[in-house]
């Protein structure tokens, strides 16, 4: 038998938050994630009141959750708008599966969902990069293109702001690996609230104060279903060993994973009004000459 | 006794099953559930155990009857017949 919830100190506990010592039931839990999310989007000033939100749902347990929580939130700011923008990669199976998730759950919530392939946007599915020979591994061209790919989307559905569901072992591996390979850019821009850059929509991160295993957590207390593929062409060796990394630390040191995260937005610059310039070749904003999109599309 | 273990995510496919039953003595704990199962998969052993230091890995949530065992006696909450046992991935499918 468990122990009492420390909150509401009427219902059982399911859940110990060993950061902060917390034994929290289940309605408990899901509040103070929410709470917590709502402070996050407060303290960033991610959305305005009636902000056309685009979210960036792939299928996966962070992006679903962040789906819920965005439309419980904006569900009474009768001004905004939220619409679902999902990346097709053209990865076989593993995709449809995610797809088909997205769409349940945008279904039961009445949230309308745009999709973008990669086939129609770089005439180029991941199958079909994953055999070419090339010097990243899959995982580098995936996420180059999708960050490009959703900000296309979010401005195909006429959105100022696209939410992604990363979460803080998401941001705190982030501020970990940026810090390994010197990426001093990546560490000044390291913004969850994002900012406005040129025609690029704003993205912003609402989860970024979520551990995962939370959002693991309070997918399984919602009884969302849960993608069953790993996707084929996983290969972030350096981004895994962050992770183990981190959640070693984390075992020994609960919090650790906030205090990586603080750290990151303590050491990153003010990049805001900063003229970045245009990319030769596609005219996006970049640091350098040419974007990283058309770097790999055209290599 | 017999318990339910239920396999969500990626597990279900590593195990190929959604859920399985596990027969055990008497006197068993949650660890002596998880380690009959991730002895009979190494997929499973990979994602749930972390041998460096003999326990579950963080990338592990394991529910017993909806609690999670950290909010328990984590591995040596013992275990009761018929209850379920529930795996879940954090790290896969984000």
């Amino acid at each position: 038998m468990s122990t009492p919830c420390t909150r509401c100190n009427i219902k059982p506990s399911t859940y110990h938050r060993e950061y902060s010592g917390e034994r929290l039931c289940p309605d408990c839990f899901k509040e103070t994630v929410l709470d917590r999310v709502k402070r996050t989007i407060n303290k960033y000033k991610m959305f305005e009141w009636d902000s056309r939100i685009a979210i960036g749902v792939s299928g996966g347990k962070d992006s679903l959750v962040l789906l819920h929580l965005l439309h419980m939130i904006e569900s009474v700011r009768p001004k905004a708008e939220l619409i679902a923008v999902c990346i097709d990669e053209g990865v076989s199976g593993y995709r449809d599966e995610a797809l088909r998730l997205a769409e349940i759950n945008c279904r039961k919530l009445d949230i309308e969902m745009h999709t973008l392939s990669f086939s129609d946007f770089f005439h180029e599915t991941m199958d079909e990069i994953a055999v070419k020979e090339r010097e990243l591994g899959a995982c580098s061209y995936c996420g180059v293109l999708r960050r490009r790919a959703l900000n296309e989307a979010a401005k195909q559905v006429d959105a100022d702001r696209l939410a992604t569901g990363h979460n803080l072992d998401d941001m705190a591996q982030s501020v970990l690996l940026n810090i390994l390979r010197g990426d001093t850019n990546r560490i000044d821009s390291f913004n969850p609230g994002g900012q406005q850059l040129g025609e690029y929509v704003r993205r912003v991160k609402p989860l970024c104060e979520v551990p995962e295993r939370e959002t693991t957590y309070y997918a399984f207390i919602d009884n969302m279903e849960f993608q069953s593929l790993p996707c084929p062409y996983a290969d972030e060796a350096m981004r895994s060993d962050a992770r183990r990394f981190l959640n070693q630390m984390e075992h020994k040191r609960p919090g650790i994973k906030f205090a990586v995260y603080q750290t990151g937005l303590k050491i990153r610059g003010t990049r805001e009004g900063q003229v970045m310039n245009r990319c030769e070749i596609c005219g996006a904003p970049t640091t350098g000459k040419i974007c990283r999109t058309c770097e790999l599309t055209n290599s | 006794m017999r318990i339910r273990v239920r396999m969500m995510g990626v597990l279900s496919k590593a195990q190929g099953n959604k859920e399985i039953f596990l027969e055990l003595p008497d006197d068993s704990t949650v660890g002596t559930a998880i380690k009959t199962i991730i002895s009979r998969n190494e997929v499973l052993k990979e994602v749930l155990w972390d041998t460096e230091v003999d326990s579950p890995s963080p990338n592990a949530l394991i529910m017993l009857n909806g609690v999670e065992i950290k909010n328990l006696q984590g591995t040596d909450t013992p275990l009761m017949p018929d209850q379920e046992l529930v795996l879940l991935s954090v790290v896969h499918g984000g």
